[in-house]
């Protein structure tokens, strides 16, 4: 307990953990959900009736999002030009040979048409056009097709994850992101009076809010650490301490296992700060009667400490394995595109670290994913546990000598003086 | 101080500090076709790649100016020689601005190739994001005492402009793609800031030569 408090006072009175602080304070939480509770002001009232607008939401009309979408594809095909974004950054898929074949017979088989590329430039009228003189972009208007009359909605989502696949991935066609390309409409009264009574009845408020929370502090929180790691990994160097303590007692287990419970522990304090600072904002605006004044923390401990526990041990794993800043930079590669490729919300797996419901309402759409998502939190515990055991293996294998130095990739880095 | 003397040093430095760095920016550079499509695009989406992500080569070139250094005996052995040390380090800088300039210039290539358009103007303006990511690598390491706390301000600063956007002002890395019409002088005028900011506190307050 003693080396603990020891590690974590080191951490904690760093330069590094100052900056690491101000950053998960600054991203994750005030410019996120701060910034949100102050401007969402709508959000803080009871839907009243007769109102113009409601916001948008999912519908579930297997009508509107079969013509949509076809209409969409077949207007894409006409043009051939197909936007995809496969690692959350734009592609523009130009389709040729067999592959603009295969999408055509799909394109029969949704319309029925036997030629729908000629039939929709000889019939159709054009809607408009887009683009410069080079590249115009011409949108048919597509009569109704009635697909649903010839096919399950079943067989039309198999076809459309077809020409998702076609295209590369990351389309509008994507089982993922179909629905919200083409099946959003306005909320009606009812649903949105539903929602703010789910809000403030099954969440008490700061259940939503703490998911909203979370979402962010998940994002931020498979960065951040790492750098802090990569310091504090390279300190005992730096001060010219690592051949003193490979000849101290302590166990290699102990000491890393303790070291890693420290940063673990130090790292989740911004996180409880601002989950009490958030707690003290949703009060401001709702009154603190009603209130589930520990969901922030709840929230926090079970969405996030698994996160960074899983974050913490990986990255003490790769730092005995390959030199810091080859670890900060491949972390950060894995970060950057698990952050831009997902969804905003629901559609997690087991294997998601990152997390994302970025919203406060959508309490049954996250009950419903519950059990996914606890054993996603399970795996990610556990992983980070045995990457840590695993880091002190492998430390203690360099401490016996038997590893490090020129033996290892850190020799790429290495300087020859 | 001869010119062999120079090329010398430039070459040890090549050789030993700088390859892996360059390799790893080779290496991000070569992903740019694989993330996003170079093809048929028009002047904001082809300026996506050039600020959204080219500019990383900037963080991983220009960080570790002060990298080989941060070993104190090393900095020790080095202060006793004849050769300005911060003059070096001016040296690694200025190779590795020419190296991201390369590195542009094959993405800026490989646009022309797929027909998307490409001007003057944005490569000179993705080129200036990179230098200013590299001038908060710099500045950085330099004031923190360690490579990775340039990589940390670096890196979140990118970051940032996914989420805090306009907020951001004249220093958005992302004007081109966004269509904010604020010109990339500004972040070309940041980084001469930050990088001056960094050897004046290392010639100044930190006393290095």
């Amino acid at each position: 307990m003693m080396l603990f408090g020891k590690e974590c006072k080191r951490i904690i009175f760093s330069k590094i953990y100052l900056l690491f602080f101000a950053a998960v304070f600054f991203f994750s939480f005030y410019t996120q959900i701060w910034s949100d509770l102050s401007n969402d002001q709508d959000s803080f009232i009871k839907p009243k009736p007769g109102r113009d607008d409601y916001g948008i939401t999912l519908i579930d009309d297997p009508e509107v999002l079969t013509q949509e979408s076809t209409a969409q594809l077949l207007n894409d095909l006409i043009n051939n030009e197909f936007t995809t974004y496969p690692y959350g950054f734009i592609h523009v898929v130009h389709l040729k040979g067999s592959d603009k074949e295969k999408l055509s017979i799909i394109l029969q088989k949704l319309t029925g048409f036997p030629d729908p590329e000629n039939y929709v430039k000889s019939n159709c009228k054009i809607a408009g056009t887009w683009g410069d003189t080079d590249e115009v972009y011409t949108d048919y208007e597509i009569p109704e097709l009635n697909i649903t009359d010839r096919m399950s909605i079943e067989d039309f989502r198999a076809l459309m994850t077809e020409a998702d696949n076609i295209l590369g991935g990351g389309s509008s066609y994507a089982p993922d992101r179909i629905d919200q390309e083409f099946c959003l409409g306005p909320m009606s009264y009812e649903q949105a009076l539903e929602r703010y009574n789910e809000l403030i009845e099954d969440d008490k408020v700061t259940n939503g809010y703490a998911r909203l929370f979370c979402d962010y502090h998940g994002i931020f929180m498979v960065l951040f650490p790492v750098f802090l790691i990569a310091v504090y990994h390279s300190a005992d160097k730096r001060s010219k301490m690592e051949q003193l303590i490979y000849t101290s007692s302590i166990s290699s287990v102990r000491l890393t296992l303790t070291r890693f419970a420290a940063l673990v522990s130090c790292m989740m304090l911004p996180v409880l700060f601002t989950a009490v600072l958030c707690n003290f904002r949703v009060m401001q605006f709702y009154g603190a009667a009603g209130l589930d004044h520990f969901a922030m923390i709840k929230y926090s401990l079970i969405w996030i400490l698994p996160t960074v526990i899983a974050v913490t041990g990986i990255g003490m794993l790769l730092m005995n394995l390959i030199h810091p800043i080859a670890v900060v930079l491949i972390q950060f590669a894995a970060w950057f595109f698990l952050a831009m490729m997902g969804p905003l919300s629901g559609h997690f797996g087991v294997f998601d670290i990152i997390i994302r419901h970025n919203t406060e309402y959508g309490r049954s759409e996250f009950m419903d994913s519950l059990p996914v998502f606890i054993e996603n939190r399970v795996f990610f515990t556990v992983l980070g546990l045995v990457c840590a055991f695993a880091a002190s293996f492998v430390w203690d294998l360099r401490r016996g000598g038997k590893l490090g130095g020129n033996k290892m990739p850190r020799k790429l880095f290495a300087r020859k003086s | 101080m001869g010119i062999k003397c120079l090329a010398n040093c430039l070459l040890v430095n090549l050789k030993h500090n700088s390859l892996p760095h360059i390799l790893a920016a080779a290496v991000l550079t070569a992903t740019v076709p694989i993330v996003f499509g170079l093809t048929s695009l028009s002047a904001p989406l082809s300026a996506q790649p050039l600020e959204m992500y080219l500019p990383l080569v900037g963080t991983i070139l220009m960080t570790p100016t002060f990298l080989p250094e941060q070993n104190e005996d090393i900095l020790d052995t080095i202060r006793v020689r004849r050769m300005s040390y911060l003059g070096i380090c001016v040296m690694r800088m200025i190779y590795m601005c020419l190296f991201a300039t390369v590195f542009f210039c094959c993405i800026i290539g490989a646009l022309a190739a797929g027909e998307s358009v490409v001007t003057p103007a944005l490569f000179a303006g993705g080129l200036c994001s990179a230098l200013f990511l590299g001038g908060l690598g710099i500045f950085g390491s330099a004031i923190g005492g360690n490579s990775i706390i340039g990589y940390m301000a670096s890196l979140i600063y990118f970051v940032g402009n996914f989420f805090l956007k306009k907020r951001l002002g004249v220093f958005y890395l992302f004007a081109l793609s966004e269509g904010t019409g604020v010109s990339k002088l500004w972040l070309l005028g940041g980084t001469l800031a930050l990088i001056a900011a960094a050897f004046a506190y290392l010639r100044y307050i930190k006393k290095i030569h």
